[in-house]
């Protein structure tokens, strides 16, 4: 198993290279999908545990991945399912910092605390399109990913976009 | 710099957590798999125990008639549900890694497993007071028989009002605590599914 331009391709030597594959995954993905978890969540420790979750099953159906789908997509579509499973933890899905970020400019949190602050107010479906958004996944893809069509994604994404530079205006202010 | 690139900016500026070793990683996927199995051996030990603690008890009380044998059949059957869906067997059984899924897919899929589930629980629960109460009768026969009709009357009356409370109360109760865990799951799934189809 090797993996080019975001293609994967497989060889017989199948354990040892899978766990060549896997490591070049998990070093070239890790903190993409830390980044995904962290805007579904906006909570480190958490967000470290549902990318952890990431890349076991990553790890585990790595075997039967058919390159229907580019690496990259398969690996973000996998973080997004793991981010919503969250939604079944119903009692612990606090966002603790949306009041914050609702009441105004915060004091003492640097720019990059306030954007997940800002993202983590949004919707589910919003936090998911605005973090691969920011993270390059190609619209079409975050589409394919959602299950949602490329228009309807990028009309989304303006709108998001568009809360968060009105937000950043008055935190600026 | 456009808002676009300062948004990305500060995105990317975000520390990630380290990524733990591989090792460890692979090492929670197979402590996650063996807690799993210790859960699952755990359920059958606690199953095969109330099995034999039952049969036990009835052997001691050398029952003759068929009645007090289907009570205790019944009883055991109650019991047996109950522990297998406090367990979480109920959830096991239609719990399957989806994770690849189209995440419509897997919202969906998540949906209808709760939904399979909260009727399975209901069901369930309603089985388990049923099947208890009328075994514990049954089971009673035998043993009223050679008392007075007045004591046997008073002995079955008190049986059928701690009934009729379990059925009106505490299974009330159990119903309601499972709607509302299942309904706030099910109500976000159905936004979620909601908004990615708009």
């Amino acid at each position: 198993m090797t993996i080019q331009n975001g293609i994967l391709t497989k060889s017989p030597n199948s354990s040892i290279s899978q766990q060549r594959a896997f490591d070049e995954l998990y070093a070239g993905y890790w903190d993409k999908v830390f980044r995904l978890c962290m805007g579904y969540v906006n909570d480190d420790d958490w967000a470290k545990d549902i990318a952890q979750d990431t890349f076991i099953t990553v790890w585990q159906q790595l075997p039967n991945f058919r390159n229907e789908a580019s690496v990259g997509t398969w690996i973000f579509r996998i973080a997004c399912n793991n981010c919503l499973r969250q939604l079944e933890r119903s009692s612990k899905f606090v966002r603790k910092e949306v009041d914050k970020a609702d009441e105004g400019p915060v004091v003492n949190e640097d720019e990059v605390n306030f954007l997940y602050q800002c993202i983590a107010t949004l919707n589910e479906t919003d936090r998911l399109i605005i973090s691969m958004e920011l993270e390059e996944v190609k619209q079409a893809e975050i589409a394919a990913i959602l299950g949602m069509s490329e228009s309807n994604v990028r009309v989304r994404v303006h709108r998001i976009k568009e809360k968060l530079t009105e937000k950043f205006k008055a935190y600026e202010r | 710099m456009n808002a676009d690139d300062k948004f990305q900016q500060l995105w990317r500026s975000k520390k990630a957590a380290p990524a733990p070793d591989i090792k460890a990683l692979l090492e929670k996927a197979a402590s996650v798999k063996r807690a799993v199995k210790r859960k699952l051996i755990l359920t059958y030990a606690l199953l095969t125990a109330t099995i034999v603690w039952a049969c036990w008890i009835v052997a001691r009380s050398h029952p003759k008639m068929i009645t007090t044998w289907i009570g205790v059949a019944l009883a055991i059957l109650a019991i047996l549900l109950y522990i297998a869906s406090s367990v979480g067997l109920v959830k096991q059984l239609y719990s399957k890694g989806q994770e690849e899924a189209p995440v419509q897919q897997y919202l969906q899929n998540m949906l209808q497993i709760r939904e399979k589930q909260r009727r399975l629980q209901r069901g369930i629960l309603n089985a388990y007071f049923i099947l208890l109460f009328s075994g514990l009768a049954l089971y009673m026969i035998e043993y009223t028989r050679v008392l007075s009709a007045g004591t046997t009357l008073v002995i079955y009356g008190a049986v059928a009002v701690w009934g009729l409370i379990n059925w009106f109360y505490f299974r009330k109760k159990a119903i309601a605590k499972q709607e509302a865990a299942f309904g706030a799951v099910i109500g976000k799934l159905e936004s979620v599914i909601a908004d990615t189809e708009g």
